[in-house]
């Protein structure tokens, strides 16, 4: 299944190529740490996760889409991220347009 | 969203992980049921604080009995049960800020299409929901027609914050209508220009917005920092306007809207739509006509898209109304009003000129991305027909599954 190949950031990358209209930079890990370079503490029981566009069939639609040019923070995430620490619960927003992760990342 | 790839990602996830409890929300909602036959635990509708903090209760007590959760659909024995409601947060001023810099640094996001970008910047709402009801837009359904507005103290509040903790420069302000009154805005403004922070921002008018006080108004905007100023028009046909229930607007309040931004020194950008049902043959030239003598500094014109659950998709399925143009004749009489646009020397020097006297640290980034911009301004040199269409095909069980989301 097509889904099953684009998981994890660089097989995003070959999509992308692949579709023939995303122009993606060379991207650093400096720029976009991968999951498990990421120190949390404290350790997190929310994980609220943000799909690449690519993956989430959003590719297609911002054909002009380069997160170097243009990453938007998503709002709706980072506002339930603060409503649980509000009630004492850490929960992390995993933005994967900025975080390689894979979902086998997530379920380890 | 792209409701079918979604439930792929969601089954993958509820596959490989075992004994967790999987939310879905967001703009996909109304497709609930496939995301839930596809293993996520709750699928939750409308805003999205309240009920997430009470799943999160729940999930900490082991009380997987979701029957008391307003606003979400979950599976009992393979039936999906949607519960009621849940009601709208009364006051958005007891919200918490969201969660900035963590776990990535501010500066991670950017938006170089905004030429008044400066970093770090933050996307910020002050507003949730929007005084108007035009039939193509899913803003008004989406909260329930009402509109909920922070009080300026606590805008300010959090932008304190911003600045002193982070040294943001920008703000974005998504708001559908920033400032919805006069009064609002004048406070605001006011107590932003005391504080001498170095910040200036982005905000969305309608052409209508603050009445007879919009002179004023944007005077004081651009004397507390904002820097661009969206319009939405959509037409200027006044009979499609009339249609969309867009009224009252007219030509003459967008000249007039721009005007006062222009005198303000203030960056417009306005925002046109094509494609609507008995939209007339020429448009596309109305609005040409329109944007030569109103003068924005930019524009930007999009094919109509259908949103599900707005009401003139709804027109459109139960067949009040048909639809007047194709996809592929929408996009081309889009992209016709953006190379009128952006062929014109005037028009390009204009925002030159602007972004050198304003942003010229704007420059260094984007002249790197030329062939983007080209594909923006309507010129397709690196985009295919098929590319164009499949741009906005977003979900399958929609009323038009290549024009609708």
């Amino acid at each position: 299944m097509r889904i099953e190949r684009e998981i994890g950031m660089r097989s995003i990358e070959k999509v992308g190529r692949e579709s023939g209209h995303i122009k993606r930079e060379p991207v650093s890990n400096l720029l976009y740490p991968s999951l498990k370079s990421l120190q949390f503490n404290p350790k997190p029981e929310v994980l609220l996760l943000y799909f690449q566009r690519e993956i989430s069939g959003l590719g297609d639609t911002f054909d002009e889409f380069n997160p170097l040019v243009h990453l938007r923070p998503q709002m709706g995430l980072l506002c339930l991220s603060a409503a649980a620490r509000s009630i004492g619960v850490e929960a992390v927003v995993l933005d994967q347009r900025a975080i390689q992760y894979s979902l086998e990342d997530i379920a380890s | 969203m792209h409701a079918d790839t979604n439930a792929k990602m969601i089954n993958r996830l509820s596959a490989i992980t075992d004994g967790v409890t999987i939310v879905v929300g967001g703009p996909g909602h109304p497709n609930y049921k496939l995301f839930l036959e596809n293993g996520a635990t709750i699928v939750c509708h409308g805003e999205g604080e309240e009920t997430f903090n009470d799943i999160i209760r729940k999930v900490q007590c082991g009380d997987l009995d979701w029957s008391s959760v307003d606003g979400i659909s979950y599976k009992v024995s393979g039936a999906v049960i949607q519960n009621k409601p849940r009601s709208l947060i009364e006051n958005i001023d007891d919200l918490p800020f969201p969660v900035r810099n963590y776990p990535l640094p501010l500066t991670t996001y950017r938006d170089y299409y905004l030429m008044a970008y400066r970093t770090p910047y933050v996307t910020m709402m002050t507003v949730r929901g929007c005084p108007y009801s035009c039939t193509f837009c899913y803003s008004s359904a989406q909260w329930n027609f009402k509109v909920r507005q922070r009080s300026p103290e606590n805008v300010l509040e959090e932008i304190d914050y911003l600045v002193k903790d982070y040294g943001i420069k920008f703000i974005d302000f998504l708001d559908d209508v920033f400032g919805l009154t006069y009064s609002w805005v004048e406070e605001f403004s006011r107590k932003l220009i005391e504080r001498k922070y170095d910040l200036t921002y982005k905000a969305l008018i309608n052409p209508n917005t603050f009445a007879s006080k919009q002179a004023k108004a944007i005077e004081l905007l651009s004397k507390s920092g904002c820097k661009i100023l969206g319009i939405g028009m959509q037409t200027a046909d006044s009979g499609t306007l009339e249609l969309v229930k867009r009224t009252p607007m007219s030509r003459e309040k967008l000249i007039e809207a721009v005007a006062n931004a222009k005198r303000n020194r203030i960056l417009t950008f306005v925002s046109f739509i094509v494609g609507f049902p008995k939209e007339p043959e020429d448009a596309p030239e109305q609005i040409m006509g329109l944007i030569d003598d109103a003068r924005p500094t930019l524009i930007d014109c999009y094919p109509l898209m259908y949103i599900k659950d707005t009401k003139l998709a709804k027109q459109v399925a139960s067949g009040e109304l048909s639809e007047a143009w194709s996809h592929d004749e929408a996009v081309e009489r889009a992209d016709r009003v953006k190379r009128h646009f952006y062929r014109s020397p005037r028009n390009i020097s204009a925002i030159l000129t602007w972004v050198l006297m304003n942003n010229p640290g704007w420059y260094l980034r984007m002249l790197t991305q030329w062939r983007l911009l080209l594909n923006i301004a309507g010129f397709n040199i690196f985009r295919s027909k098929k590319d164009a269409r499949s741009r906005y095909v977003f979900t399958e069980d929609t009323l038009d599954e290549n024009r609708t989301f």
